[in-house]
């Protein structure tokens, strides 16, 4: 844990973390629509939270990394899906890659 | 030849959909992630992003306080005593007083990612005004987002006992800014 982390931790508390609840599906046009963010690179959709989120290619380049896996040469065409994340209690540690399904506008 | 019949519909004809399920299987393997990757809240408020706001980011941080906390009597002894001084400074006596004035913790929250740790919630004659906090080890930091009051604390921590004073002075210190910021929205 970082130092900063810690010392607003000691100071604060501590939020607790969102409930996994499990089974919550990715909405196919969130994922067609593109990366908003400036350092957005793909997208991360938590099945256990339902939280969808952008990463940057630092974060999915540590995420390739971890699995021992080359990175696609289309990166912005997938998108990952795992049953949990940083903001859930979630304990399972799958993750899948998934090709962003085409949406006829 | 048909019109537009080109080598490469011909491959995808005779060989697409054999390719096409190999591919799509390859891509929804399960794969064991290290816990540490999300076990690492840092990297992941750090190099991930969600489009939410601040007030709703705040929202879900209220939602998800700790067992057994009242916003009125915070722990740990720092968010106590800092709302302490605050009270005090607004000229709360009464418990009805104290009602008005809440704190919450945003550590880990979403609120994480505007680069807010804690908030106080005060209900004015008007309207409920907000006011954030944010510890850090380096003030000058250049984020995109920063919580009105942004303090520096000793990383390796101070002892409200063996540091007394300065446990205090300091503690006063980011109380005064919390007031500052308070009147500036005109809740004194």
């Amino acid at each position: 844990m970082s130092t900063k982390i810690k010392t607003a931790e000691e100071l604060f508390g501590s939020t607790k973390r969102i409930n996994a609840t499990g089974g919550h599906k990715v909405n196919s046009l969130d994922l067609a629509k593109p990366l908003e963010w400036e350092q957005g690179f793909m997208r991360l959709f938590c099945e256990g939270c339902g939280n969808l989120v952008e990463i940057n290619q630092r974060f999915a380049e540590v995420i390739f990394h971890s699995l021992d896996r080359k990175m696609p040469d289309n990166p912005r065409e997938f998108y990952f899906q795992s049953k949990r994340c940083g903001y859930c209690d979630g304990q399972d540690n799958t993750i899948k890659l998934f090709a962003i399904p085409k949406v006829n506008a | 030849m048909r019109e537009g019949y080109t080598g490469h519909l011909i491959e995808r004809e005779l060989f697409g959909e054999i390719n096409k399920r190999k591919y799509k299987e390859a891509l929804q393997k399960n794969y064991e992630i290290p816990s540490a990757v999300f076990d690492n809240f840092e990297l992941f408020v750090k190099e991930s992003w969600k489009k939410i706001s601040l007030e709703k980011s705040l929202a879900l941080a209220k939602e998800a306080q700790p067992e057994d906390s009242d916003p009125t009597e915070p722990t740990p002894r720092f968010a106590g005593d800092l709302y302490a001084y605050v009270a005090e400074e607004l000229g709360f006596k009464k418990e009805d007083d104290f009602k008005k004035l809440r704190f919450y913790t945003a550590v880990r929250s979403h609120a994480d990612q505007r680069g807010v740790d804690a908030f106080f919630e005060l209900d004015t004659a008007r309207e409920t005004i907000f006011v954030t906090l944010d510890v850090t080890g380096n003030p000058k930091k250049g984020d995109e987002w920063r919580a009105d009051v942004v303090f520096e604390w000793p990383m390796d921590g101070l002892d409200p006992k063996l540091d007394k004073e300065e446990w205090a002075r300091k503690t006063r210190e980011i109380a005064d800014r919390v007031i500052y910021e308070i009147q500036k929205r005109g809740g004194k």
